[in-house]
């Protein structure tokens, strides 16, 4: 086992205790409280991804992020959710939040403390409802079957590029490590998170790959080269012989493809907390 | 942007399953030896025609994870642990297949040799159950490993020799591969049954050839269009498109086998 893990577990024990004697504490089924759920795409998504972050000097902002969240459950451990809502809505991540994100739901739930939530980010459908998003921005997404639909413009050294690309992924977000705690008089919240850095991460398989938009600009370069990266020409961008984009037991071999499977990846919870992500075919 | 940490979180939940209010089964912690196999190391034809033999192979691998599917682990450490494993696996397309419920930690040289003996790697520490896949990490072989610096396999990830024979021209060749530290194989299959009391070893195979699909580890690879080294011999080095075609081969589960094997 993992002494060292241990020993770290311990070294957070004591002030973790009270929270898990809460928790088996729960049992006043008939005293409620709120749950709310938000979605929040950080200051990456709300402001930019600045060329700090990148490992080949690009920048980028975003003018629309659109997600589309459904099935979002709230529970502890293996019991029945508390929260089961399989309501489509969608989300432009872009508007400014000050940290705050964009609301999901609000349920009354029994008090106590909830450890997981689970969540989907599917393809928008007739039944899509906007969270957010304008009119316009909701039947592009139903029009487009698209679940993720990111716009904006990168820049390096002089160059700018201009993108808007719709994902059409469904995953299944389970099991995110989550801790929201429902008292009497405050809310539990679970935050969504979506990472936009990860479509953009040069390794499918390294525990610390790097952000990188240099292959994706060639994509427009090696196109019609107007400026506008467009999804056929990152699928005519073969990534075989690239010492980057590593995609380990995944059959990819263009980096259409290859963004298409890291759209699969962007969702987390309460910042970095981690969900097991499930395609769905 | 910096991340905020998740660990206090993480631990905070590990501590809160500790003490949840589940009635719970324990499972039993055992070992089982890990060796190097070289069983897989069969001569091989590939897709261009090339038969080739693999004299050699040696990468500096960390961190074996041995998973198991389809049972749940009640016990309380069990679901404290799953979480902090979980952690570990930050980043996109991780922790799939089973569970990871038996380790062999740190940095090791793995060299399989065709014909040579079982050379071990350690001793597991794992749960009994019917174990069907292995993790493993790919690292920068260094000074720590005890290699000379003239070894060609420092500050490398990985180096095969073997011959490679075609249209009756036999060229010895010598891969070298580089392959980000950290990079992660997952789900390579296994087959053992570990039950606390039963000896086992995992012998730990890379295989030439694929047993579930058509394809061998060298497909693709046009050993004549490599750099010549010497009269008759070709080389590999990073930093080339071959180089890079072949790294992405070694880094799918398809070529590696834990196997069941004899001390």
């Amino acid at each position: 086992m993992t002494f060292r893990a241990l020993g770290l577990m311990c070294t957070f024990a004591l002030p973790c205790a009270a929270l898990a004697l809460a928790g088996c504490a729960d049992a006043d089924a008939d005293a409620v409280g709120t749950y709310e759920v938000r979605i929040y795409g950080e200051e990456y998504i709300e402001e930019g991804i600045p060329e700090s972050v990148f490992a080949d000097g690009w920048s980028i902002s975003f003018d629309e992020f659109l997600v589309v969240i459904s099935d979002v459950e709230v529970r502890r451990g293996a019991a029945t959710p508390v929260v089961e809502d399989a309501t489509s809505r969608a989300f432009d991540l872009t508007a400014a939040s000050s940290g705050e994100g964009q609301r999901v739901l609000q349920a009354e739930v029994p008090i106590g403390t909830y450890d997981e939530v689970a969540y989907r980010v599917a393809p928008a459908t007739a039944a899509t409802v906007a969270g957010n998003a304008t009119p316009a921005q909701l039947a592009e997404l139903r029009a487009g079957g698209y679940a993720l639909l990111v716009a904006g413009t990168a820049v390096k050294a002089g160059v700018t590029k201009s993108f808007r690309l719709g994902f059409q992924t469904h995953t299944r977000y389970d099991g995110c490590e989550a801790m929201g705690v429902v008292s009497a008089t405050s809310p539990g919240v679970s935050q969504i998170t979506i990472h936009a850095d990860h479509l953009l991460y040069d390794s499918l398989v390294s525990e610390t790959p790097s952000v990188r938009f240099d292959l994706v600009a060639s994509a427009d370069d090696a196109g019609d080269a107007n400026g506008e990266i467009t999804a056929a020409e990152l699928a005519a961008t073969n990534i075989l012989a690239e010492e980057n984009y590593q995609t380990g037991n995944q059959p990819i071999t263009d980096l259409w493809a290859y963004m298409a499977y890291q759209s699969s990846t962007v969702g987390h919870i309460d910042g970095e907390g981690h969900c097991t992500n499930t395609a769905v075919e | 942007m910096a991340r905020r940490p998740i660990a206090g979180a993480v631990l905070c939940s590990a501590v809160a399953l500790l003490s949840g209010c589940d009635a719970t089964t324990e499972s039993t912690s055992t070992n089982a030896a890990v060796v190097a196999d070289s069983d897989g190391l069969t001569p091989v034809t590939t897709d261009l025609g090339y038969l080739v033999t693999l004299d050699t192979a040696r990468f500096a691998l960390r961190d074996f994870e041995l998973t198991i599917e389809g049972e749940a682990h009640a016990s309380l450490w069990d679901r404290a642990r799953e979480l902090l494993v979980a952690t570990a696996h930050a980043h996109p397309g991780h922790y799939a297949g089973g569970e990871v419920t038996g380790e062999l930690p740190g940095d090791r040289i793995v060299t399989w040799t065709a014909g040579g003996a079982r050379a071990a790697l350690g001793t597991a520490t794992l749960l009994e159950g019917d174990y069907h896949g292995l993790n493993f990490y790919f690292r920068t072989a260094g000074a720590s490993d005890g290699l000379g610096a003239n070894d060609p396999l420092a500050g490398h990830s990985a180096v095969l020799s073997g011959h490679a024979s075609k249209d009756g021209v036999d060229r010895a060749f010598t891969l070298v591969i580089d392959i980000d530290d950290g990079t992660r194989v997952v789900g390579a299959p296994a087959e053992q049954v570990v039950r606390a009391g039963t000896p086992v070893t995992f012998g730990f195979q890379l295989l030439t050839q694929d047993p579930y699909a058509p394809g061998t580890l060298f497909d693709g690879l046009d050993f004549a269009s490599l750099e010549a080294d010497g009269p008759s011999g070709v080389v590999m080095t990073p930093g080339t498109a071959s180089h890079n075609i072949f790294r992405r081969t070694l880094e799918t589960h398809d070529f590696y086998f834990l196997a069941s094997t004899t001390p």
